[in-house]
This record gives C-alpha cells, sequence and structure tokens, in this order.
C-alpha cells in the first residue's frame, strides 16, 4: 500500500503539534498514518544494548500515545507504529522511501538557529534528504 | 513492515526490525582505536613505563599487549552468549553470581572515574603548552581550571549527544596516528644522524622483556602499559551495530590491535631514544610535548600536542559514554537505584548518570589534584589496578561461564578455555605484585596511614563497592537473589539457547516494583512481568 502520511513521534513540543495534522491529512485521503520513533545510539563507547532498550521503552510510550490519540481523533483510521533503530532523519526518510509515502510530516525543534547547528536538526536533515512532501509543524505557542 | 494496528487491534508487538546504517569493518577499527586513543594514552603513561621499567620500556609495550589479547577472547565470547546488555557487569553475574558481578560492575565506574583527572590534567597542560604559555602549564591552579571546564564540556556533549559522524572520526584518528608515525621516524632519522645531541642510539635489548631483572618492576611496568591499551575492547563489543556480526568484530579487533602495537612500540622506541629513558621518565606529564619539542621544533611539535588534545577528547568521550551506559545498565536490571537508568527525554542519552558521572569527576579531580601534586601518576597507577581487576575477573568470567563447552572442541579449549584464564591470570598476578608494590611506596604520591597513595585510591574504591552493594541489598534485594544462569547455556559459536534476561525486563521505573520486574530464583528460568509491552 503506498501514500501513507509518515509522521515522527519523539514526545518533544513540535512532534505533538505534528500528530493531529498527521491524523487529519491521513483521514482526509483516506490513507493509513505511520508513526516512527527512531533511536540511532553513538556507536562509540560500546554496550548500548541495555539504553537501546530503555530508549525503546520511551519510544513505545510515545508511539503508543500517539496511537491512542489517533484512535480518539478518527476511530477507523488504519494506524501503524514503526520503531526503528538508525538516527531520525535518515530513518524517517527510509521509512517514506520504502513505503512510496504521499508525505512526511515532522515537528520543527523550535531551537534557534545557532543551537541547531551545533547539535543538528532532525528536521532540516528531513527537508534535505526527502524525496517526498514534508510538512513542519512549529510547536504550541503558549 | 509495520504492525496494523485498528480498533479492535491491540497485542500485536512493534516493528523493530528495521536497522539503519550499520557498522562496516573500517568503521569498527576506527571505534577500537579511537577509543583506546594512542595520543593520549602514550602521553599519559609513556613516562611512567620507563619510570617503572627504564629503558625496558618498549618491551613492556608489545608484553602487556598479552594478557589483553587474552582477555580479548573471553570480551569476544561472551559478548556473543549475551551481546546487548552490559560488558563484566552483566557477563560475571550469569557466571558467578550477582555479588561478583556488581561489584564487577562497579569496578568498571571506578576504573573510569579514575581515569579521568589523568584526562583532565593532560588535556589541561597541553593545552597551555600549545599556546606557548609553559608557566600556566606548570601552575596546577590553572591546569585544574582548565582541566575541570574540560570535563563540564565533555559531559555535555555527552548529554545533548552530539558525535562525530565516521567520516570525521576516521580523519581525526588518521591525523593522530599520521602525527604520531611521522613523530617517530623524524625522531628516529634525527637520532642516527646524529642530529640530537643527548640521543640514545636504538638497541634491540629494550624490546627484551627478560633484560627486566625485577619482577615488581615488571608488574609496575604492565599495570601501567594495561591502561595504554585499555578501551580496544570496544571494536569487540560494538559487534550488535555491526554489519557481519561474525566475523567483523573479530577482524576490527586484530586490526585495531596490529594498529596500536605498531605505534606503541615505534613511538616507545623513537621517544626513549631522543634523550634516553630518565629524560621520559622526568617529563611524566608532558612527554610528547618535551621530546615533540626536541625532535621537530616550534611550529610543528604543536601538531603533536593537537593530536594528543583531539585524543583526550575522544578518550573522554569513551570514558563518560560506557560509565553512564554502565550506570545505567545496573539500574535497568535492578542493581543500582532507577535513578540511573532514566533517559533523557530529548536526547535520548542517560542524562542523570551522565551528569552524575560527569560532576562526581570533576569533584574528584579537584580533590585528587589538591592533595597531591602528581595527580598523574597516582592515578594511572591506581586506574591500573582497576582495570586489571575487571578485565581479569571478565577472564575468569568466560572460563567458569563456558565451563561445560570448554573441552568439546580444540578451538573452544584453546578460546574459551586457556587464553582467557592465562589472561585472568596474568592480571591477577599483576594486580597482586604491582599492588602490594605501591602500597609500600609511600614516598612518591604520598600516603594514607603509611600505605601508599595509588594503592589507597585504587584498592581503597573497589573496596568501597562492598558496602554501597549492602545498602543496595537492604534496599532491594530483588537483583542479589537472582541465582547464576541455567544450564543449558548459550555454546560460545553462538548456538545452543539463548542466555535468559538478567533482571528487571520492565522499563526502567520507580512505579513498577523489584519484584514483579521479572525476578530469577536459582537455576529456574522464569519470567515474571514481562507482558509484552
Amino acid at each position: 500500500m503506498a501514500g501513507e502520511i509518515v509522521v515522527g513521534c519523539d514526545g518533544s513540543p513540535g512532534s505533538r503539534a505534528a500528530l493531529p495534522h498527521a491524523i487529519e491529512l491521513a483521514q482526509s485521503f483516506g490513507v493509513p498514518l505511520v508513526l516512527v520513533f527512531a533511536y540511532g545510539q553513538n556507536p562509540v563507547g560500546g554496550r548500548t544494548g541495555d539504553l537501546k532498550r530503555a530508549v525503546e521503552d520511551l519510544g513505545t510510550e510515545w508511539l503508543d500515545e500517539a496511537r491512542d490519540a489517533a484512535r480518539a481523533a478518527a476511530p477507523g483510521l488504519v494506524v501503524e507504529r514503526e520503531l526503528v533503530d538508525g538516527r531520525a532523519a535518515e530513518s524517517l526518510v527510509l521509512v517514506a522511501d520504502r513505503l512510496d509515502a504521499r508525505m512526511i510530516v515532522v515537528g520543527a525543534n523550535g531551537f534557534g538557529q545557532l543551537v541547531n547547528s551545533i547539535i543538528g536538526s532532525v528536521t532540516s536533515r528531513v527537508l534535505q534528504d526527502a524525496t517526498v512532501p514534508v510538512l513542519v509543524v512549529p510547536p504550541a505557542q503558549d | 513492515m509495520g504492525e496494523t494496528v485498528t480498533s479492535e487491534d491491540h497485542a500485536q508487538p512493534l516493528d523493530k526490525g528495521l536497522k539503519v546504517g550499520a557498522i562496516g569493518l573500517v568503521s569498527a577499527v576506527v571505534i577500537g582505536v579511537a577509543s583506546t586513543a594512542p595520543g593520549y594514552s602514550l602521553a599519559a603513561s609513556l613516562g611512567f613505563v620507563t619510570g617503572a621499567a627504564g629503558s625496558q620500556a618498549p618491551a613492556i609495550l608489545w608484553l602487556a599487549f598479552i594478557p589483553m589479547l587474552f582477555i580479548a577472547a573471553s570480551y569476544f565470547y561472551l559478548n556473543r552468549a549475551d551481546p546487548d546488555c552490559g560488558t563484566t557487569f552483566t557477563w560475571v553475574t550469569r557466571a558467578m553470581g550477582p555479588i561478583p558481578g556488581w561489584i564487577g560492575g562497579w569496578a568498571i565506574i571506578v576504573a573510569d572515574l579514575l581515569v579521568m583527572p589523568s584526562l583532565a590534567s593532560i588535556t589541561g597542560i597541553y593545552f597551555f603548552q600549545l599556546f606557548g604559555a609553559d608557566n600556566l602549564a606548570n601552575n596546577k591552579w590553572w591546569v585544574m581550571l582548565v582541566g575541570a571546564i574540560f570535563i563540564l564540556l565533555m559531559t555535555l556533549i555527552c548529554v545533548i549527544g552530539i558525535e562525530l559522524n565516521a567520516r570525521m572520526q576516521f580523519f581525526l584518528l588518521a591525523a593522530e596516528v599520521t602525527v604520531l608515525v611521522v613523530f617517530a621516524v623524524v625522531a628516529l632519522y634525527k637520532v642516527y644522524a646524529g642530529d640530537l645531541p643527548h640521543s640514545v642510539d636504538p638497541s634491540l635489548s629494550w624490546l627484551n622483556p627478560f633484560a627486566i631483572k625485577d619482577y615488581s618492576a615488571l608488574a609496575d611496568g604492565l599495570v601501567i602499559a594495561v591502561f595504554l591499551y585499555w578501551g580496544w575492547d570496544t571494536a569487540v563489543t560494538v559487534n550488535e551495530e555491526t554489519k557481519d556480526a561474525k566475523r567483523t568484530p573479530g577482524r576490527a579487533a586484530l586490526l585495531s590491535t596490529v594498529v596500536l602495537v605498531l605505534v606503541y612500540v615505534i613511538v616507545g622506541i623513537a621517544a626513549q631514544a631522543v634523550h634516553g629513558a630518565s629524560f621520559l621518565t622526568n617529563h611524566s606529564d608532558d612527554v610528547l610535548s618535551a621530546t615533540g619539542n626536541l625532535v621537530l621544533g616550534s611550529p610543528f611539535d604543536k601538531f603533536l600536542i593537537i593530536a594528543v588534545l583531539s585524543s583526550a577528547a575522544a578518550s573522554t568521550q569513551t570514558t563518560i559514554l560506557p560509565a553512564a551506559r554502565s550506570q545505567l545498565s545496573m539500574a535497568a536490571h535492578r542493581a543500582a537505584p532507577t535513578w540511573f537508568g532514566k533517559v533523557d527525554h530529548r536526547y535520548l542519552t542517560p542524562a542523570n548518570a551522565t551528569w552524575f558521572f560527569g560532576i562526581f569527576s570533576v569533584l574528584w579531580y579537584v580533590v585528587l589534584q589538591s592533595l597531591s601534586d602528581n595527580v598523574l601518576g597516582a592515578s594511572i597507577q591506581a586506574v591500573g589496578l582497576a582495570i586489571a581487576f575487571y578485565y581479569g575477573l571478565t577472564g575468569f568470567a568466560c572460563v567458569v561461564y563456558f565451563r561445560k563447552s570448554i573441552f568439546t572442541s580444540v578451538k573452544n579449549f584453546l578460546f574459551v578455555g586457556v587464553a582467557p584464564l592465562v589472561g585472568g591470570v596474568m592480571l591477577f598476578w599483576m594486580l597482586y605484585k604491582a599492588g602490594s608494590d605501591y602500597a609500600q611506596n609511600t614516598t612518591d604520591y604520598g600516603s594514607v596511614f603509611g600505605i601508599g597513595m595509588s594503592f589507597v585510591i585504587g584498592i581503597g574504591l573497589i573496596l568501597l563497592g562492598i558496602p554501597l552493594m549492602l545498602v543496595w541489598w537492604m534496599r532491594a534485594p530483588a537483583f542479589f537473589r537472582r541465582g547464576r544462569d541455567p544450564f543449558p547455556r548459550p555454546e560460545p559459536d553462538g548456538t545452543g539457547p539463548e542466555a535468559p534476561p538478567i533482571l528487571g525486563v520492565g522499563p526502567i521505573r520507580d512505579d513498577v516494583p523489584l519484584d514483579e520486574a521479572g525476578v530469577f530464583s536459582a537455576d529456574t528460568a522464569t519470567e515474571e512481568g514481562d507482558d509484552g509491552r
């Protein structure tokens, strides 16, 4: 099946803001919603096993939360969850390519340009590398 | 493919099959060598090896590799049986039970903590020398300030999870090794050309360990040199990340070994030829900048200083990351408070454990530096003791864990039986010999109640683990009720049953009661609490 809406879920304010838009899009196109959490760890330093498991637990929690929100907002919507062992941006693009998805939805991280240039922004990486349209949603302003 | 969840569909597991960006052989070698940090390791310890073994320092440099190679066999095979958890902590727990396992995990953290003062002060000293501020490089308070800021900065980097990409890492390591080799080649050329006034022609006896008459000197030198090779086991334990998990880790370990032994021996011989062994001993806290200055002159000696600094940064990262992950491992298996297992929601790193280790390191460094003038010497000797302890323990754990498989094939007998056993015995011999030597040495780094400082901090900190363990045992006994792994156990070649979980298969959260987290009683593999999250 192609045409899915792929949305990044990492528990951040940006990704929480992105989710309702992704749900709405999937619903109006009548396509499945794919929730993606990616968790690449630095291989330097060895022994990532237990850390990986702890991160998977967190990711599963967020994916479940997002799935429940999607179900509540749009009963009958097909929702898939994917935990990917890889860097966030790379993984989102990869999942979208593999599914032949219609669009990637991500939240903006809300950091400034300086911080992003140091720690790298998942969102700008996705924008650079994606082969499908990307929707960027800013975090909710309080 | 992803799992399809509709309203009536609850129980299917998530798709976790996708894996992006596995590590190839070259990257695994780079990680192994970069984790060992040859530039920093030489800068930190060469002067102390010559202090112990005199002109036979190069012999110590290659000899120390042998116990490491033997212990590497135990890392390789234990890692196959239990690839994705901790290292010594989980393996020793499986083989010998929770008490030795807990102490093994503690010893890893102690070793990591003990090396931090050395990393910080090398960075401080070489930082000032880079700018030619030799008077500040000799002022321990200024060095301490830079060292402490450096530790905090590196801790922050580890918390945020900033990492170099593979290409950059490769480039930095290549630059580091190239600078070291160029230094050695130029030094040897100048020595033979007679360009250096106090040079000593290299002699084959430098490589002969039998020329060291005194066993204590041999053991002292070896314990320091073990520190030089510390870290390359990472090449073995990254196997879950590698493309060909069966062959890549072994090859990566061997290749990184060859690189390290060659670099150490060549640089060791060259540095010693420049001005003799005692010059290195006298410059033990800035050995590479002192010899680099004689050989390369300014400004080319700055390349050597930059190589040492970048190596120290890499080494600090490969110290903080495993220390934090070890704490997380212990927390995940309910062998430490769950606080240490908290993962930062934004950066997905073990932030609590990382900050705890970083801040504690700074305190430890400041206290040690204030107490002792030669903080480098005391901390390197002490870290050698801690490494010898937990590497040795890992060797014995391998033999004990696979004891029913040792006699099933010649290969098993040699690599799972003999090598780890010999490695373990060698390391424990060094631990005993050098330990008793350090205990009697009250002159070099001071003493506490008439016992030498390096012994007090090295062995003292490991022993401090016992009361801490007892406190945790009283608070949370679940981990300590776990027995050794039942038979049948995984085979060394990766066949046989999977190793059962250690304990605590649920999320690391305070609200998951210990006893519901999957408790193991001795020799009965029951798994409770894993409700297929």
